[in-house]
């Protein structure tokens, strides 16, 4: 029996001992692990942690590899979910040395719908805007209103899409808006825009009446494509979109239409929280 | 050849190294709700499934039996496991970090699997030969990726469905594991 | 620190291996497909889990951090091999049932997540109360299950040879699929939901 004992020890020994010398010579025979990945663990540990992709990498700890391999990645193109956090933005730039400067003009999400379309079937499908959809074009009267079921708010990395229950509706608050674009991609009816952070208003409707679709109106509230805004516009701030058939307002100039606001017959124009007012009539942000 | 092709196939299918064997069920259920993931998972499955195999295998038949030592396997075997992956996990972090990031990280967990050291088992235990072993490893660890993604898949889903609050995450997922375990029970007669 | 007690009963119902913290399914759905298996597992379990938990905890000021896992697969190992071989000797029959799901209880993520959790951090007292109290949890789990797979599979109960119940009607034609894989599932997809509604455990 003791000969069986030292052997079994003997064996687990033997082969202990084979482990270790291959793990050490592997270790030894291997290049050198990449200086990178130690600091981009280290970064990763500065970094929200949401992998959203609005940076453009496939995740925060292929943005702080990136970053670890050079450092300027961080102004190019920002993270933005930390430039909501100041204290965030403070900590990274002092562990990377420099000053990260968060006050570029970025963008934010717009949904181009006042959800008052009126719901036409029961629908009792899955609840998500995707399913919704391809289910008898929508249960909503216009075949180009939000659903409102919030595909957009539960991927918005910044928690920055409530759903409005009355009107069934999206709304986005520019407030915590960071400009990803991840419900942009989400939005199975293409409502969501994303426009620059400066731009005074913006269309709360999408019914592209070139595409018509049979008996279905648009609701109450929406364009009916009268072209009052682009007559009452004095240095050209609208412009008619002959595609869509629906105003359309430059980024790149970003003009206000004062006057083309006060002239909507169905006041459809919507002030975003850049709209130059004395006065804030409504909270900032709100669609 | 033949008989590879069968036990190949008998291990990826007919018997199942989660549906029919109950073998990696923890990363079955843990890493399923994402295809990308799922996948990663399965092939790093495969991978050390794969070597883990080649090494056991003439490790017992050279060192063991010999000795009358084969009582030894449980220690030996999951000592050499242990140390296979963490080579393989070095040399993936160090020649390929693009691999690395795609699968690396579930390497460790990969350890304390008991799909890996259940195939090593079971290669003993049916006395399989060398390159029916290998067979073995290959059909059972394609098979395990096979069961991940389509469960993976089936999650993704499930999680959009209006389930009964009690059912949601694990329940529902152990009774759609029933479902395909009955599916797959349809290769049963396949490699006859 | 917790008390004694609250270690002991931390693993019986709050922290229930198989039902809450969804650990060690491997073997519970591999061998609960009748009494003895169940009664057999669980005692193995227990020894493994007493046994390398006190050990555990007595050296755990002496384990260098590096070597911390491959030190507790060490230990868990001997002793799995050790309870193997016993039920070969002592139990043949239990052990061609129970097959290769023993020394399987090396990778069972109960023993190596306690021994890592717990053992490693506490004091030998609370570690044994700790591991009996979880080796106490999976055992009635794995009772319960045994015994829904057992009676509905087989349509009567057994234990270690000892007839104890027949459900009339159901002997003759039994709901076999119990006994398969796929009725483990669903018995353990039905129980989660089970105790999910009573309330035990939150859901997702």
């Amino acid at each position: 029996m003791s000969v069986q004992t030292i052997l079994a020890v003997a064996l687990l020994t033997l082969v202990g001992l084979i482990a270790g010398i291959a793990i050490f010579v592997v270790n030894r025979l291997l290049p050198k692990e990449d200086e990178s990945l130690q600091k981009a663990a280290e970064i990763k540990e500065y970094l929200p942690g949401a992998d959203c992709g609005a940076c453009g990498q496939p995740g925060c700890f292929a943005y702080a590899q990136a970053a670890a391999k050079d450092k300027e990645i961080v102004v190019k193109t920002p993270c933005r979910l930390l430039a909501q956090d100041e204290e965030g933005t403070k900590r990274l730039g002092e562990y990377l040395g420099f000053d990260i400067d968060t006050t570029q003009i970025g963008q934010k999400a717009v949904v181009h719908c006042t959800g008052d379309s009126p719901v036409i079937g029961a629908y009792g499908g899955i609840t998500t805007c995707g399913a919704a959809v391809q289910v008898g074009g929508g249960f909503k009267e216009c075949p180009y209103a939000c659903l409102g079921f919030g595909d957009c708010a539960a991927v918005c990395p910044a928690d920055a899409i409530t759903i409005d229950a009355a009107r069934q509706v999206a709304v986005v608050d520019w407030e915590k808006c960071i400009g990803c674009g991840m419900c942009v991609k989400t939005c199975p009816r293409s409502l969501i825009e994303l426009i620059p952070a400066d731009m005074p208003q913006y269309l709360g409707c999408n019914y592209l009446a070139a595409k018509d679709v049979a008996e279905r109106k648009k609701c109450s509230v929406g364009c009916i494509h009268c072209r009052l805004c682009v007559k009452a516009s004095e240095d050209g701030e609208v412009t008619w979109n002959d595609e869509k058939d629906l105003p359309f307002f430059d980024p790149e100039k970003k003009m206000v239409a004062a006057a083309a606001i006060e002239k909507c017959p169905r006041s459809i124009i919507l002030k975003t929280s850049a709209y130059p007012q004395e006065e804030e009539v409504s909270s900032g942000g709100d669609q | 050849m033949s008989e590879l092709v069968a036990i190949f196939f008998g291990m990826a299918l007919v018997n199942n190294m989660v549906l029919s064997k109950f073998l990696g069920l923890c990363p079955f259920f843990g890493v399923s709700k994402n295809l990308s993931n799922a996948f990663s998972m399965g092939v790093a499955v495969l991978l050390v499934m794969f070597v883990a195999s080649a090494v056991t295998w003439p490790l017992f038949h050279v060192l063991l039996v010999p000795y009358g030592a084969e009582y030894m396997r449980t220690v030996i075997f999951i000592l050499v496991i242990a140390s296979l992956v963490q080579i393989i996990e070095m040399t993936i972090k160090r020649t390929n970090l693009t691999l690395y990031n795609a699968l690396g990280i579930y390497l460790p967990l990969i350890t304390t699997n008991c799909a890996v050291l259940g195939i090593t088992f079971i290669n003993i235990d049916s006395a399989y030969s060398f390159p029916q072993s290998i067979a073995a490893a290959l059909g059972a660890g394609l098979g395990f990726t096979l069961v991940l993604v389509i469960m993976s898949g089936i999650r993704e889903r499930l999680d959009l469905a209006d389930t009964p609050k009690a059912f949601r995450g694990a329940p529902i997922a152990f009774i759609t594991a029933m479902f395909l375990g009955l599916a797959f029970l349809a290769f049963g007669g396949m490699v006859g | 620190m917790q008390s004694f007690k609250d270690s002991f009963t931390n693993g019986i119902m709050r922290a229930n291996p198989t039902f809450i913290l969804l650990l060690g399914l491997c073997p519970t759905l591999a061998v609960s497909t009748s009494l003895d298996n169940a009664v057999g597992m669980t005692a193995a379990v227990l020894f493994v889990l007493l046994v390398a938990n006190i050990i555990v905890s007595s050296i755990r000021r002496f384990i260098p951090d590096r070597v911390r896992i491959p030190t507790f697969i060490v230990i868990i190992a001997t002793l799995v091999t050790l309870v193997d071989l016993m039920l070969q000797g002592f139990v043949p029959e239990l052990s061609k049932s129970l097959g290769m799901y023993i020394p399987l209880i090396v990778v069972n993520c109960i023993i190596l997540g306690r021994a890592e959790a717990f053992a490693s951090k506490n004091r030998v007292v609370h570690s044994i109360a700790d591991s009996l109290g979880m080796a106490i949890g999976f055992g009635w789990a794995i009772f319960i299950v045994s015994l829904i797979r057992q009676l509905l599979g087989s349509g009567s109960l057994e234990f270690f040879g000892v007839h104890l119940f027949t459900v009339p009607g159901l002997e003759e034609n039994p709901a076999a699929i119990f006994l398969l894989p796929m009725g483990a599932f669903f018995v353990i997809g039905v129980l989660l939901a089970l105790f999910r509604w009573m309330g035990v455990s939150e859901s997702e």
